[in-house]
């Protein structure tokens, strides 16, 4: 059983800091990770591993630090890293990613399952794991919290947001995971120390036939809101203050 | 996110695998000790033998004992540095540090037993200790004293293939662990072989309990602390307990120098441990100033009889960080690169500094803490005690007091000559 696992190594939206001035987030700033469904999708891979023997194959693409997820990739025991790093694939569509990862993986070998986080911890799209089986013209099932392989089939319970639905699959087929699924395992330290030991294998972007797509995707952002306090003091005379704050209102143009 | 933005640092770098070791321990913390510390300090504090077995096992499996040990002897095959950096991550989540010190000790003395064991006791124990099934630390404290290593009166005879052991022991941690733990456990022990004196001492892979059975002749007590109450701390008498000889450390009558090498390897992540736990500390002041306001919505911090003392300790924290990790470098250099251009001896200063200098700023620090909580710090609903009476055992002198790790630093500093009275 050889699985292809996706993995990006995203923004970690929980340390993002807010410019105090404009209050746009400060992204180039903010520490990276694996994203948190891409990590319980090798964690599933892992396990189906180890229940059925095989192997288990990580697929990375982005920018240039996207070198710095291989040892974190090789700790949790994954057997071979894959990587597209360059500063073209910054913030590109998620088509283009879709498609550069499908070419990757078919250049690679073929593989009986392909485990995506079903979205991540940044872009949080939602997209790529479906494009990337119609890029591969397999089926997809999205949004996993339960897997089971067997007889050359996946059993996959998703969770649709009305409720959970049992899937099964041929195979080969990608299968995009929730964090429900499992709770994905913590190196160690001679995992990392092994982990350090290996080497991912890099592929340059010019190998593939990469269509950058703009898909139209315009980008919309929330302008800061300014507060202001006004802050009246009530005495004696209740209407003198209502004026004021009558007064004050209009000024502002709430009025 | 942490409420503190460290400063970057150039100086006190950490490699890949550093810092990948440190978020995997403090994802680990977070997750399994963060949630459950208080917790286990209340529950030990009604009933010393509450033991937390279970976090134990999980932190064994984990791998987070035994880190610098070889992996011959399923020891993680790390380094010093890597098993400072995941007590101070475990005292950072567990700042009553009765896990950090359950870890230190399991990761100190284990790499003593190696350095000094011969292969067979090595294998027997160093696996068990890993897995967390068993306890290894340090038995030298007598009831009359513990700073005075020479004057321990504890006998080891040996007759033919054994030592018989008589005497008494102190103020030990692990008593209760090695009686609870699946597989037992024991201590490296000091006892005399030889004359009076330093030179009259042997070391000892002090096995009480193996496969779950109770060697005779040990008698145990546990003792009610007032702090880190996760961790037990007892004494054991001894009567005629009966040790093979290859459970010896080292050379017969040398126990004393391989005692003081452990001693400065479990100094090292004491002085750790309380870091860790400053650091939470830190984070709680912080916290704290960022939203009690008072007289007319002032900052507390905007008082600078508050700010200032904080940025004394800040300094004092960051200063001990120093101390812990360049004497963690050294030992690095000195038992797993075993570079020839460095020697035991040049761990005393940097780790009696790292000692001295860690525990007082990280006491001081709660100490500080709790008065700018106010009223609510004295209330056990606040945990800031906590993390005030468990590394108040550091000050008071768990693994060598304050004043001794000043004399070392004068000793080896101005001159041994000038400073023996």
């Amino acid at each position: 059983m050889n699985i292809a696992v996706c993995v990006k190594y995203a923004v970690d939206a929980q340390q993002v800091k807010f410019d105090p001035k404009t209050g746009e987030p400060l992204l180039k700033a903010a520490p990276r990770k694996l994203s948190d469904m891409d990590r319980r999708a090798i964690e599933e891979a892992l396990r189906l591993k180890e229940k059925l023997g095989g192997k288990v194959v990580a697929f990375s693409v982005g920018d240039a630090a996207v070198k710095n997820a291989v040892k974190e990739i090789y700790a949790m025991g994954v057997d071979e890293v894959h990587i597209v790093a360059d500063d073209k694939l910054k913030e590109v569509d998620t088509t283009t990613t879709a498609k550069l990862l499908a070419e990757l993986i078919k250049k690679v070998g073929s593989f009986d399952l392909i485990l995506c986080g079903a979205a991540s911890t940044d872009g949080y799209s939602w997209l790529v794991p479906g494009k990337i089986a119609a890029f591969l013209n397999v089926p997809f099932v999205p949004n996993a919290v339960a897997l089971n392989v067997e007889n050359g089939k996946a059993s996959v319970e998703s969770d649709m947001g009305d409720g959970i639905y049992k899937f099964e699959s041929s195979l080969p087929a990608v299968v995009s995971v929730l964090l429900e699924i499992n709770e994905p395992r913590i190196p160690k330290l001679s995992d990392i120390l092994k982990a350090s030991k290996k080497k991912a294998e890099f592929h340059s972007l010019e190998d593939f036939e990469v269509e950058f797509v703009n898909s139209g995707v315009e980008e919309i952002r929330m302008p800061k809101v300014e507060r202001k306090r006004v802050i009246f003091e009530v005495k004696d005379n209740v209407d003198e203050v209502v004026e004021k704050l009558i007064a004050e209102l209009k000024k502002e143009g709430v009025l | 996110m942490s409420v503190i933005e460290y400063p970057k640092d150039p100086v006190l770098e950490f490699s890949e695998e550093e810092k990948l070791f440190r978020e995997s321990v403090r994802e680990f913390c977070e997750k399994y000790i963060a949630p459950k510390w208080i917790e286990v300090d209340e529950k030990a504090e009604k009933d010393p033998m509450a033991i937390p077995v279970d976090l134990i096992k999980k932190m064994g499996e984990q791998g987070l004992f035994c880190i610098p040990c070889s992996d011959k002897y399923g020891g993680q095959g790390g380094t010093y540095t890597m098993t400072t950096i995941a007590i101070e991550e475990i005292a950072y989540a567990d700042p009553a540090v009765a896990l950090a010190v359950y870890a230190l000790l399991n990761n100190g003395w284990p790499f003593a037993l190696e350095l000094f064991g011969k292969e067979e006791v090595c294998q027997e124990i160093i696996p068990e200790v890993a897995k967390g099934n068993a306890f290894f630390g340090i038995a030298s404290t007598e009831p009359q004293g513990g700073s005075d290593v020479a004057g321990i009166k504890t006998t080891a005879e040996k007759k033919g293939d054994v030592y018989v052991f008589n005497g008494e022991k102190a103020y030990i941690s692990g008593v209760g662990e090695v009686q609870k733990l699946p597989w037992g456990g024991g201590w490296f022990l000091i006892a005399r072989t030889g004359g009076e004196g330093h030179r009259g001492l042997s070391a000892f892979a002090f096995i009480v309990r193996k496969n779950g059975k109770l060697k005779e002749g040990w008698i145990p007590t546990i003792y009610e602390d007032i702090g880190r109450h996760g961790l037990t701390t007892g004494g054991f008498i001894l009567e005629n307990f009966e040790l093979e000889k290859d459970y010896l450390l080292g050379e017969e009558n040398k126990g004393f120098y391989h005692v003081m090498e452990g001693f400065n390897l479990a100094r090292i992540v004491v002085a750790a441990a309380t870091i860790g736990a400053a650091r939470w500390l830190l984070e709680k002041a912080v916290e704290w100033f960022r939203q009690r306001k008072l007289f007319g919505g002032r900052s507390i911090a905007s008082f600078q009889g508050v700010s200032f003392k904080f940025a004394d300790l800040y300094a004092r924290w960051e200063a001990s960080r120093y101390f812990v990790y360049r004497a963690a470098r050294l030992a690095d250099k000195i038992y797993i690169e075993k570079d020839p251009n460095f020697s035991p001896k040049d761990l005393n200063v940097p780790v009696a500094l790292a000692k001295n200098y860690g525990p007082e700023t990280c006491v001081d620090l709660a100490e500080e803490v709790m008065k700018w909580y106010g009223a609510y710090a004295y209330t056990k609903e606040a945990p800031i005690f906590r993390a005030w009476l468990g590394p108040f055992s550091y000050v008071i002198g768990a693994e060598g007091a304050q004043n001794i790790m000043r004399y070392i630093i004068a000793r080896d500093i101005i001159g041994r000559e000038f400073v023996q009275g």
